[in-house]
């Protein structure tokens, strides 16, 4: 994750980031969003193949029903969160002329 | 009555595209006119989306009337389990926007690129792989296109009593013009209007839906009774777990190779809008796929018959669930979910096979490039009417529909994911591969996935993306390494535009 001073840093256009320094933080926020899609595949799991093998209900309606769908739905917005306010980061998408 | 939303929606519609091209013609005339600004205009939208119309168009292209009508059809018939599948589609702008966002919006700014396979072709320094990618987009676009225009057609049919032919000759030929008018800017934002629409379209039927069950116990009740396979999470066998894993490949985890989705990443302004889209995107999303196919669940407690009884196809359930739900002129405004779906991807897609067929073939002879960099204001009428032409040649081809549109539908996702996996996808991370291994990857993985899907060829029961997918990355290794040993080295262009960070380079 990028520290709160890097990412002002960043977004206040205080430092112009080079070409190549673009592409680092690009990759950078590509792994965490793989990291991301590992967590939801595992909330998925759980809250729905694992609450179905408990087999838990509210009333008539059984538990996985909702927590497999609304719960991995939260889950992801949670995670998109995350990753929007710790991990990416704000920068100019031109590339700068020192670069070519 | 029931036809005055869908009229008032096409000619806002077409109204739009219009203004959104006279616009831009006003602008390149005070601009100095190039061929690559039209180009970047018509077919990109000049990298000027905000995270509203990016979000927007992103979830009106991946959202089509298959998932408005085949997927809730499927979901009538297997239960929740259906609707446990669908939620893997929460991940899909999350890895789109997270992996392509912004490392396609710097490459596509750096090298000029309009197209993905324009952006393909200057990676692998190879204009023979950029037509290559552009036939197979056109191909499967054109496949998916069909389907589009079916499902709609048919949608129509049976909420408006009106015939097929009508409702295909009506909102097909419109979104075609408009498509043809307004370019990729007005296709993004005729398809914020569709996303809106399909909003509407569910909240509506699930009004209706709901005021026609009634108690929620009673209707649970109601299926652990009747339909109890609805209930169980693998539907007592319709189920199986390798379908779970098929299904996050297919319409989960290799969704953002789509090039339908990814040139999105290529047209918004900011990486400000790209982080509001995903946050605002992912939250949408979550909300249109799992809503939309839960109420095909519920559909099975006012439709609890077999099959035969609603018309014999799985597509016929959701018009005759909003029929029988809805008065009619409210079904008229709830129909507009599914065919605005159908509309924005038709309308996507469209945009996306003219801009392969002019920019990647018929420009890519640098005889053809010379004369129309001559005669600038023939690209436009030749832009402009080869996507007329593409058009009217899918809604030809609709008239004769085929039978399951899911099928079509996920026929032609899994082609595009097996050709740009390892294209696109592996292409644009790894410095490694070269043009052989993606030559290799691109005919051989596309071939085996054609050729498996022919023979119903399965390997655990699997669906045949896997095998495409294996076959299209093993080549890319393999092809790249054999070249890498044979000495062949990419330019230090190509090191520059797409891995100026790597220490080599």
């Amino acid at each position: 994750m990028c520290t709160q001073y890097e990412r002002a840093d960043y977004a206040e256009g205080s430092r112009t980031l080079t070409y190549a320094e673009k592409h680092m933080l690009a990759d950078r926020e590509a792994k965490y969003s793989l990291v991301a899609l590992l967590s939801i595949i595992a909330v998925w799991i759980l809250l729905g193949f694992g609450v179905a093998y408990l087999q838990l209900s509210i009333g008539s309606i059984p538990l996985w029903i909702i927590s497999s769908s609304i719960g991995t739905w939260l889950w992801a917005c949670i995670v998109s969160l995350f990753l929007v306010k710790k991990v990416f980061v704000n920068f100019s998408l031109d590339t700068p002329e020192e670069s070519s | 009555m029931i036809l005055a939303p869908l009229f008032s929606f096409l000619v806002l519609a077409l109204l739009l595209s219009v203004l959104v091209r006279h616009k831009a013609q006003k602008r390149l005339k005070d601009k100095q006119r190039s061929l690559t600004a039209y180009l970047q205009d018509y077919f990109l939208g000049n990298h000027t989306l905000g995270s509203f119309v990016l979000v927007m168009t992103t979830i009106a292209t991946y959202g089509s009337v298959s998932s408005f009508v085949g997927g809730p059809g499927q979901a009538w018939n297997i239960g929740f389990g259906w609707v446990y599948m669908a939620a893997v589609q929460v991940t899909a702008l999350i890895l789109l926007y997270g992996i392509f966002g912004k490392k396609l919006a710097l490459i596509g700014r750096k090298t000029g690129a309009v197209t993905i396979p324009e952006l393909l072709a200057k990676r692998f320094e190879s204009k023979g792989l950029g037509i290559c990618v552009a036939f197979v987009i056109v191909i499967f676009f054109l496949a998916t296109m069909v389907a589009q225009f079916v499902g709609g057609a048919k949608l129509f049919e049976a909420a408006t009593g009106y015939s097929y032919t009508t409702g295909l000759a009506l909102f097909g030929f419109v979104s075609i013009l408009f498509t043809a008018f307004g370019g990729f800017r007005g296709v993004a934002l005729t398809d914020a209007l569709c996303g809106i629409a399909m909003l509407v379209g569910i909240l509506i039927f699930a009004c209706g839906l709901f005021a026609s069950i009634g108690n929620l116990d009673a209707a649970f009740a109601f299926l652990a009774e009747h339909k109890p396979q609805t209930l169980d999470v693998f539907s007592e066998g319709n189920m199986p777990l390798s379908l779970y894993i098929s299904q996050w490949l297919l319409v989960g985890i290799l969704t953002l190779c789509l090039p339908q989705s990814s040139i999105r990443c290529m047209s918004y302004d900011s990486t400000q809008s790209l982080h509001k889209a995903l946050v605002i995107g992912t939250v949408i999303m979550g909300f249109m796929m799992i809503s939309i196919t839960a109420l095909g669940v519920f559909c099975a407690v006012l439709m609890p018959e077999t099959l035969e009884t609603y018309g014999q196809s799985i597509d016929s359930i959701i018009p005759y669930a909003l029929v029988h739900t809805l008065p009619s002129w409210l079904v008229g405004i709830a129909i507009m979910g599914p065919l605005a779906a159908s509309i924005s991807t038709v309308s996507s897609l469209l945009i996306a096979a003219a801009s392969s067929l002019i920019n990647d073939m018929l420009l890519s002879s640098r005889r053809m490039t010379k004369h129309f960099g001559e005669k600038k204001s023939s690209i436009a009428f030749v832009s402009q009417g080869s996507t007329l032409v593409l058009g009217l040649m899918v809604l030809v081809l609709a008239l004769t529909p085929p039978d399951v549109i899911w099928k079509i539908n996920m026929f032609a996702f899994g082609g595009l994911e097996t050709a740009f996996a390892g294209t696109l996808l592996v292409g644009i991370f790894v410095r490694f591969v070269n043009k052989y291994g993606a030559l290799a990857s691109l005919i051989l993985g596309v071939g085996s996935y054609c050729l498996a899907l022919y023979f119903g060829f399965k390997i655990f029961d699997l669906h045949q993306i896997t095998i495409g997918l294996t076959v299209a990355l093993a080549s890319l290794a393999i092809g790249s390494l054999v070249a890498h040993a044979c000495g062949f080295r990419h330019s230090p262009q190509v090191d520059h535009a797409f891995f100026p960070h790597h220490k080599s380079s």
